[in-house]
């Protein structure tokens, strides 16, 4: 084979492919966010920030600001759950390993639309919750159609996604720095913050930002399961394609959340010299 | 060695009911007389009725179909990366190793609003095409992870050896080379079929044109109302997504085994 | 190598499934006639009868809302040739000149149309569209759980307060919405005032923080009795009210919405002359009967309505009586006052 060439010529293709199937869509969206949208929802040719001016407005940073401090609530509760999962699945041994993998895999790869139907057919109205309470003489609590509705939707779809990187990264630890720790007279709880909480960092806080920005950018959810009561990010976004007619406006709201994606990537980038570390992640995750 | 921390232990089981609740829930809705109400009696009416309509055959067939064509389609591609950049890998430029990861980072409300951007502005027909292309384009990048990973095991030492003792080139690609990819070539396929099977938001923005995937059908069901049958179309999506799982991490534990044997 | 060979294989296999979707396409494209319509409009029968009579196939693509189908035709979306737009979408397809003009020679069974129908002020003497059905929006109620006024008293005022807000309703239809509390204000629902408009936004917030959701798709909620009050489309309601006689549906006395769906031909539809045959098709009182009695549907067709039994024909949430209907109003275009009432909308959600 020719060393001549960096990148051979089967690789092209591929590339190529990404390129057109990937990255000229991206493109298009963000020179969609330069141009206008006239009275009849028809898309002008003049170039502005204009949308993005619109999206300083304070109701779209409302919006913003409501969107991430509830993504930001529902990965904590993630990351409080899926912790004590994943650091099981790490340290167990045996075939109560392969066991807890599949069961963590199953509903990993279940449609997530149908996670959704699950959350309600727990808690809508006639749930099993409610009919639980209801046989207990209990009155019916409203979750579904609520913000604690979209909450729970989030928390519930996300965990699985925050599982498996933590899972991965304490996989790689290397056992023997925990007895080296414990040799040298650490207790547990010390081991546990001294050893292995600085050397996962980094995978769990990866594994929290890609379970957030998704959060950030999820439609289908406050939609299903919110009642269609409150916007939130995503919601705007595609209300804006689908329904308002401004496609340069929801162009633009895509180049924001896309911008902070892969700023947060460049920042994790920086802090890790491992450029292998993320895709790893997500190697292992499948 | 056993892992004893009860803490741990409980809060792992917790986790996992905590998932599995409301999917033992749905399964258990479908046979219920009354979905409704988990004290009426049990019945398989339901299911005989769905098995009955084309509510599940024609949606059900299209996402096999679609899954088929667009998991090969990954494949081909992702192997075709692979094969070109396994041994420069580590070396590629931040730019194009952000280009192979961006289908796999980048919010699929976003991917999917943009590839519906670009078949709309290239005149294509939404529809069977765009969704088998669409989902190839987000699942040739996995593909590609998995490839790079097999092709770095494969030793290219074998090859010579296969050679030097009288092999011809196609020989050595029939019974030395194309053997060892062919886990990572399944699990790929596999791969992509479940993330094609499972998908819900790209079908969405980009199946225009009278097509219904198994997911479409069941969103556009629970957006009307919640209907029995809907019970059973997840207790069958259920049972395929298990089987996926199953047939992936089989995969996956052969090819650890026969590494490790 | 080996590696020169693995590249050959999949170079070949994707060579095989790009052809096998190209084919596809051409395949899909040859005496196919794509309808993108609403869900519940065609049954399996009606359409079968058509092909068996014409030997056209029909394929179906079923949209949710008219601003997606809008989305998508102004986007360049090809390829259908029947598309069904409510009124004032039609309008706005007309204006951008999108619509391909009918031609009244192949559509030999116009002449059954009700008078009415033919010179509606969105397309005065049908040149784009032929009216398809027809219906209103108002309350649907369960009049077991919640007790109701007089008919000819009941306002808008009930949905907007509702006595059992926690199992009410709003449409999550932006127009629909500020038209049932413009009508309730006693002012025009196509009103661009900014005044007007502000104070309907704050009416609606406040109302927002009690009922329990927006749905435009509300039926099969209603029928679970998980709500009782319901801001409806009148084929919604009478659907809901086959099934449950409690389920009624109201036009309160300040007025409601009129609307219709029509048929129309995109100005790219590939198959312009089978499109009319389509329409013409189910223009035929015959065939009309047969959709409209399957899905309660009510129908600007005189002759077909004539035809319907006694208890449909006179149906006042299908057909509503000459009194109601000078209440009716069309929503129409909104023009430079559209963007700034859906920021009202983003604005009362946020």
């Amino acid at each position: 084979m020719k060393r001549t060439s960096l990148i051979p010529s089967s690789a092209w293709v591929f590339l190529i492919w990404l390129i057109l199937m990937t990255l000229l869509p991206f493109t298009l969206i963000l020179a969609m966010s330069f141009l206008q949208r006239s009275d009849l929802g028809t898309i002008v040719f003049s170039l502005s920030f204009n949308n993005y001016e619109q999206l300083l407005d304070w109701v779209y940073l409302r919006v913003l600001l409501k969107t991430l401090w509830l993504a930001l609530m529902a990965t904590v509760s993630c990351l409080c759950i899926g912790f004590p999962v994943a650091y099981f699945l790490a340290r167990v041994q045996g075939p109560m390993k392969s066991i807890g993998l599949i069961l963590l895999f199953i509903p990993f790869w279940t449609n997530f639309i149908l996670r959704i139907y699950g959350i309600v057919s727990l808690f809508g109205t006639n749930g099993l919750l409610n009919q639980t309470l209801l046989a207990f003489g209990l009155s019916k609590v409203s979750i579904l159609y609520t913000r604690w509705g979209v909450y729970l939707g989030l928390v519930y779809n996300y965990l699985p996604f925050l599982v498996v990187p933590i899972y991965s990264s304490l996989e790689k630890l290397d056992p023997f720095l925990r007895e080296a720790a414990s040799d040298l007279g650490a207790t547990r709880f010390q081991t546990f913050r001294k050893v292995i909480v600085p050397n996962i960092k980094e995978g769990v806080f990866i594994g929290s930002l890609f379970v957030f920005i998704p959060m950030l950018g999820e439609y289908v959810i406050p939609d299903l399961l919110g009642g269609a009561k409150e916007a939130f990010l995503g919601k705007v976004m595609v209300e804006q394609f689908f329904v308002l007619q401004d496609w340069p406006l929801g162009s633009a709201i895509a180049t924001v959340l896309s911008v902070l994606l892969l700023g947060a990537l460049w920042l994790q980038n920086r802090w890790s010299q491992k450029n292998q570390a993320q895709s790893e992640g997500l190697f292992h995750a499948i | 060695m056993r892992f004893r921390n009860p803490l741990v232990t409980f809060l792992f089981w917790y986790g996992i009911v905590m998932l599995y609740l409301p999917l033992f829930y749905l399964v258990f809705q479908a046979f219920l007389e009354n979905p409704n109400d988990w004290r009426s009696g049990f019945t398989l009416k339901w299911l005989v009725k769905l098995f009955d309509s084309s509510a599940l055959w024609v949606p059900l067939l299209n996402s096999v179909e679609i899954g088929v064509l667009s998991a090969t389609l990954a494949v081909s591609l992702g192997t075709l990366g692979a094969v070109g950049l396994t041994r420069i890998a580590q070396f590629l430029p931040p730019l194009i190793q952000t280009l192979i990861l961006l289908p796999i980072l980048v919010p699929e409300v976003i991917t999917g609003l943009s590839l519906l951007l670009f078949f709309l502005l290239c005149r294509f027909d939404l529809g069977f095409v765009t969704v088998v292309v669409a989902h190839a384009s987000f699942s040739a990048s996995f593909v590609y992870f998995i490839m790079v990973e097999q092709l770095k095991k494969l030793d290219p030492q074998m090859n010579e050896a296969a050679q030097d003792l009288g092999a011809k080139p196609t020989e050595v690609f029939w019974k030395i080379t194309l053997p060892n990819i062919i886990p990572g070539l399944m699990g790929g396929w596999l791969l992509a079929f479940t993330l094609s099977f499972d998908d819900f938001l790209i079908s969405f923005f980009t199946s225009g044109a009278g097509l219904t995937t198994l997911p479409l059908k069941i969103y556009s069901l629970m957006r009307i109302g919640v209907s029995p049958e809907l019970n059973g179309l997840s207790l069958i999506m259920i049972c395929i997504s298990t089987c996926l799982v199953l047939m992936l991490i089989s995969k996956e534990q052969s090819r650890k085994w026969v590494l490790k044997g | 190598m080996g590696t020169q060979r693995i590249v050959g294989l999949f170079l070949a296999l994707a060579g095989i499934i790009g052809g096998i979707l190209f084919l596809r396409t051409k395949v899909a494209q040859t005496n196919t006639l794509r309808v993108c319509t609403w869900s519940n409009y065609f049954p399996e029968a009606s359409l079968e009868e058509f092909t068996a009579q014409t030997g056209i196939r029909v394929e179906l693509t079923y949209i949710s809302s008219n601003e997606e189908l809008f989305a998508k035709l102004k986007a360049g979306a090809t390829g259908f040739d029947i598309i069904q737009p409510s009124d004032y979408i039609t309008r706005r397809l007309i204006a951008l000149s999108m619509l391909a003009p009918l031609e009244p020679r192949l559509l030999s069974n116009l002449h059954h149309l009700d008078p009415y129908y033919l010179n509606l002020s969105y397309d005065p003497g049908l040149k784009y569209s032929v009216p398809f059905t027809f219906g209103t929006t108002g309350i649907a109620v369960n009049v077991a759980k919640v007790p109701v006024p007089k008919e000819e008293n009941l306002s808008w005022s009930f949905l907007l307060n509702s006595p059992d807000p926690t199992h009410t309703s709003l449409l999550d239809d932006m127009r629909e919405v500020f038209a049932s509390v413009l009508f309730f204000k006693g002012l025009s629902p196509n009103t661009r005032e900014l005044a007007s408009l502000e104070s309907a936004k704050e009416e609606i917030t406040q109302i927002k923080n009690h009922v329990l959701m927006f749905t435009s798709e509300p039926k099969a909620l209603l029928l679970k009795e998980e709500l009782t009050v319901s801001h409806a489309y009148s084929v919604d309601a009478v659907q809901a009210g086959q099934e449950n006689p409690n389920i009624r549906f109201f036009i309160p006395r300040e007025g409601g919405i009129i609307w219709t769906d029509n048929f129309a031909i995109p100005a790219t539809s590939p198959h312009i002359e089978q499109a009319h045959q389509f329409i013409n098709f189910f223009l035929d009182p015959k065939n009309n009967l047969k959709v409209i009695e399957e899905n309660l549907l009510a129908t600007p067709n005189r002759t077909a309505r004539l035809q319907l039994p006694e208890g449909l024909q006179k149906n006042p949430h299908l057909y509503p009586p000459e009194k109601t209907l000078k209440t009716l109003l069309f929503l129409e275009e909104l023009g430079d006052a559209l963007p700034r009432l859906s920021r009202m909308w983003t604005e009362l959600k946020s």
